[in-house]
């Protein structure tokens, strides 16, 4: 056969596993993200089917496909039904530029390099082609949400654009200073920089870092940031006129959206599949890879279980007014250094830049906190409240009269207004 | 070659049919997903030719960052086919003075770099000679993205900011139409 043959069946086979993959690591997060969350909260989570519940996603999976997938009357037919496929197909083909492993460990002839672990290939816009990709997914929720005929819907669709369009830009940005640092578009050669360079862009970036972390978590919508599934505001936003199998096709792409954002971590920041010079165990490559990816995807759980859910005038003051700033004061700092600094020094600067600034913030933030958690009497009523709350009007409160001095048992109730 | 032609000619077909959609579909959310639909043929135009980089970009930008802001503003103000609202009043003397006397320096500056021969010669020294096949050209600069950043700051400025001249006049357009009348 041809190598232009070649290459067509292996893509369509890699194709196919990476599918297969992805859909199976999506059933059991689910599992790991119940029993990690039970743990958390001193509960069991699910434990009855199969050993450990193993078997849990299977039944889940089951029931799915066989509960009624409702419409609503009100409801755009065609494209309610193609939005969910939409959030699937572009999650799903986002993954296709994530390098699993080098070239090289699986030999170096044409075969061989069709047969390179990753879907698409070496492209040389793979950053790129993921970015443009990734920002397609909003589709998916503002269509399904406006399809749905349903105001609560369309709010929590409108949130979810807005609240996407706003991060992506801080995404850009943070990876742009790492893509300074790598000067390549393509996913491999960010990786063969690092090994190059002989420094992770994690050290090289870390206040990139921090900031793609923070943005990506609110990209893919989880918690603190899934503003759009608000219950007690929205009902499930975008989801709420979705059931059965088309509900599990939303949340199989927020899953695998969360598996690609961590896979792009690693890789852009990690060093991909490698440790150092070491590219994978017994000559399997994607080991180091799935590690660092599992390590990740622990962390959004731990955010979830951890963090409250942020309000929403907030989210976008944060991502506009605090994210997008140090985004780009970080990609000029970074040109700065990759301009005056000598090639084998600029990671170490960059490592000084990074832990600097974010030192700084967290001195600024600590001051701040300080300032605003202080106890202060307020004039009028004489009562002590942090300087954060003084603007809240005080509601009469129902507590038997307080005695003795002190920040908490200062607080006299004010007389009703 | 073969299976480029028949590629060319469906997505031309596409290409034309979600064009049509986007004039003649009555409600707008339905004429916004035919103008996506429209954009990634055009991606994949792009493609075909082998422009990888502009393909990417056009993804990214247009579908990706442009139309979505179009379905968030459409899909929330549900536009139904309201009457527009009544003429801007008209402009002031020293604006129309000020407008007209900048666009005759802008297209003076245009025509001489355009009958002066600088731009053809740009453009031909970023963009190869037509004679040469584009793959080994774009193979000499070093790959797909660095032959259009060449392309685009040596010899295309000159298209590149008559575009940007096309679009500062489309915002402007833009704020005119969408202003609403003065009370006065």
């Amino acid at each position: 056969m041809s190598t232009l043959a070649w290459q067509i069946v292996a893509t369509i086979v890699k194709g196919g596993i990476a599918i297969f993959a992805l859909l199976t690591a999506f059933a059991y997060m689910t599992l790991v993200e119940r029993r990690v969350v039970a743990r958390m909260q001193s509960r069991l989570g699910p434990n009855r089917v199969g050993p450990f519940g193993l078997l849990q996603p299977l039944a889940d999976a089951l029931k799915m496909a066989f509960k009624e997938q409702f419409v609503p009357a009100r409801a755009r037919l065609l494209v309610f039904l193609i939005a969910p496929c939409v959030s699937v197909f572009v999650a799903l083909s986002a993954f296709a530029v994530i390098p699993l492993g080098d070239t090289l460990t699986w030999g170096s002839g044409p075969i061989a390099k069709a047969w390179a672990p990753s879907v698409a290939g070496t492209l040389n816009v793979g950053l790129l082609y993921l970015l443009a990709i990734s920002s397609l997914a909003v589709y998916g929720i503002v269509l399904g949400g406006w399809s749905s005929g349903n105001r609560y819907s369309l709010l929590g669709a409108l949130r979810s654009a807005a609240q996407m369009v706003s991060y992506e830009v801080s995404i850009g940005l943070s990876l742009a200073g790492a893509l300074m640092f790598a000067g390549t578009l393509s996913m491999v050669g960010i990786v063969h920089e690092q090994v190059h360079l002989g420094i992770w862009f994690v050290l090289a970036q870390p206040l990139g870092f921090v900031l793609y972390g923070i943005a990506a978590v609110a990209e893919v919508n989880r918690a603190p940031f899934d503003l759009p599934e608000a219950e007690q505001e929205l009902v499930a936003g975008y989801l709420t006129e979705f059931s059965g199998l088309r509900w599990s096709l939303y949340q199989m792409s927020e899953y695998i959206n969360m598996i690609t954002v961590s896979s792009l971590a690693a890789t852009v920041y990690f060093g991909g599949w490698t440790i150092g010079a070491n590219s994978g165990i017994l000559g399997v490559p994607f080991v180091w890879y799935v590690i660092k990816v599992f390590i990740f995807l622990f962390v959004f759980i731990w955010l979830r279980a951890t963090l409250p859910r942020i309000r929403y005038d907030r989210l976008m003051r944060f991502g506009w007014q605090v994210l997008l700033p140090l985004a780009v004061a970080n990609l000029v700092a970074t040109a700065i250094i990759v301009t005056l600094v000598p090639t084998a020094a600029q990671g170490w600067v960059g490592l000084l830049w990074g832990v600097g600034v974010m030192l700084i913030g967290t001195l600024v933030y600590a001051m701040r906190r300080r300032r605003m958690t202080r106890a202060v009497p307020v004039a009028k009523s004489g009562v002590a409240l942090p300087d954060s709350v003084r603007l809240v009007r005080i509601e009469p409160t129902v507590l038997p009269a307080p005695s003795g001095r002190g920040v908490g048992g200062d607080v006299r109730i004010p007389p009703r207004s | 070659m073969i299976g480029t032609t028949i590629a060319f000619y469906v997505l031309a077909a596409a290409t034309l049919l979600s064009g049509a959609g986007v004039v003649l579909f009555r409600d707008a959310v339905y004429s916004m997903l035919s103008l996506i639909c429209n954009l990634l043929c055009l991606a994949l135009f792009f493609l075909l030719l082998g422009g990888l980089f502009i393909a990417t970009i056009q993804v990214l930008i247009y579908a990706g960052a442009v139309m979505v802001l179009f379905l968030f503003v459409v899909t929330m103000l549900a536009p139904d086919a309201q009457a527009a609202g009544t003429p801007a009043p008209g402009r002031q003397i020293w604006q129309w003075g000020a407008g007209t006397g900048l666009a005759v320096i802008l297209a003076g500056s245009l025509i001489v770099a355009l009958t002066s021969g600088a731009v053809a010669r740009d453009a031909r020294a970023a963009g190869g000679d037509p004679g040469n096949g584009l793959a080994e050209h774009v193979a000499s600069l070093g790959g797909n993205v660095e032959a259009f950043g060449y392309a685009l700051f040596h010899g295309f400025s000159f298209p590149f900011e008559v575009t940007s001249a096309l679009l500062v006049v489309a915002v402007l357009g833009a704020v005119v139409l969408g202003r609403r009348a003065s009370r006065s």
